[in-house]
């Protein structure tokens, strides 16, 4: 058997096999958001389908109704950050005032007292202030 | 008070409309809707409008091409199917997506350029589509719910024949005043948010089977009993306003009594 003279290619001591060429030419950093940004509207697309009354067409419904105290958080979060000016979350926003059907809330008094508590406390912190609806 | 009327009964076959719709789409959850409260605006032109969380508004101008309730019941009808539809939900969606993309466009290519390309073919090719979609829908809905609550079906075709009509008036003559006004009130239908008055009337008699079917359901006795308290009603409201009229009249031409006359006490009879 001969060795080091490279007729085995599996031998130890022959030369390194060269790396084939990398196919992608786009680095990782653009794919990875690329893709993952499309996943999320597809997602997303899929999630909020919803079909009209009577007329059955399908169509994106994407806003929301709060019923239960997690969601009013959840609102309250979102109003903080179009306060910061992350503006594509204020159309969260301004899809639960807009919405037809409105939050199963006895009255926006209620908000209204909720909001200035949280603007004395917790957003004062922060140099915020929520405006009430 | 006719406003208020035909639209409190159009109200309550919203209300069914929602439960019938509640049960056979389990994804959705319809809500019961908020009170309707109608807003009549003083003004010359014809058209009527709704506000999320049901406020409906008539402009004064409407009521030269309805003359009579079943042709107000099928543009309040119209309006409240807006609402039940979620169109302004589906609008505000739709917009999110279309700010997204655009804000992607703007990352993509910093000079605007693509930017102030996308934005009117968005418009174009996007909502302005689909706000002729949520109109042709809101047109099917409304006479389905005209008919629900026993006002002729029929008549949406004649209100809108009537609006076209007051609009060809409109475009008569050979001045350019006249032409820019028609070339302002009649756009072509693919720039406009609107379908053509042609399209809806077509497509109301496309559909007006469907609705008659349940205008006239159990032989008609259900809607002919209906009809006859409207008419009661609309004699009662005629009456009251006749009375009030009668009422201000008199408040307006009687001499105050000296008594009325007098001031009321101050400080110093004390």
């Amino acid at each position: 058997m001969a060795i080091g003279n490279g007729e085995d290619k599996y031998s130890f001591y022959s030369s390194r096999q060269a790396r084939p060429p990398h196919r992608s030419r786009l680095p990782n950093y653009i794919i990875v958001p690329a893709v993952g940004l499309a996943g999320t509207l597809i997602y997303g697309y899929w999630y909020f389908l919803d079909e009209a009354p009577f007329t059955k067409r399908r169509r994106l419904l994407a806003t929301v109704c709060f019923t239960s105290l997690p969601q009013i958080l959840f609102f309250l979060v979102v109003r903080a950050s179009f306060i910061r000016n992350i503006s594509y979350l204020n159309h969260l926003f301004i899809s639960y005032y807009y919405s037809s059907s409105p939050p199963n809330l006895r009255s926006i008094q209620g908000i209204n007292n909720m909001l200035h508590f949280f603007n004395n406390t917790v957003m004062k912190y922060f140099h915020l202030t929520i405006e009430p609806p | 008070m006719t406003v208020r009327r035909v639209g409190s009964r159009l109200a309550s076959a919203a209300e069914k409309f929602i439960q019938e719709q509640g049960a056979l789409n389990q994804k959705t959850v319809y809500k019961a809707s908020s009170p309707y409260t109608y807003t009549v605006v003083r003004s010359n032109m014809a058209n009527a409008f709704v506000l999320p969380n049901n406020h409906v508004f008539v402009l004064t101008g409407l009521f030269k091409c309805v003359k009579d309730e079943d042709e107000l019941a099928a543009v309040l009808g119209h309006e409240i199917a807006h609402n039940l539809a979620r169109h302004a939900g589906e609008r505000l969606s739709g917009s999110f997506l279309t700010n997204i993309l655009a804000r992607f466009i703007l990352i993509l290519d910093p000079t605007g350029l693509l930017y102030s390309i996308f934005i009117p073919a968005a418009t174009l090719l996007h909502d302005l589509p689909h706000s002729r979609e949520h109109e042709m829908e809101a047109d099917h809905i409304g006479m389905h719910l005209a008919a629900e609550a026993c006002y002729d079906p029929r008549a949406a075709a004649r209100v809108f024949s009537a609006m076209k009509h007051a609009n060809h008036d409109d475009e008569d003559g050979d001045s350019w005043s006249s032409r820019i006004a028609m070339s302002k009130t009649s756009p072509p239908e693919f720039i406009s948010t609107h379908p053509s008055y042609d399209t809806r009337i077509s497509n109301f008699e496309e559909w007006m089977p469907e609705a008659l079917v349940k205008f006239n359901a159990d032989n008609g006795v259900k809607c002919r009993m209906i009809r006859e308290e409207m008419k009661l009603a609309r004699q009662r409201a005629a009456l009251d306003a006749s009375r009030r009229e009668s009422l201000r009249e008199v408040t307006a031409t009687k001499p105050l009594s000296p008594s009325e006359l007098k001031p009321p006490p101050s400080f110093e009879a004390w």
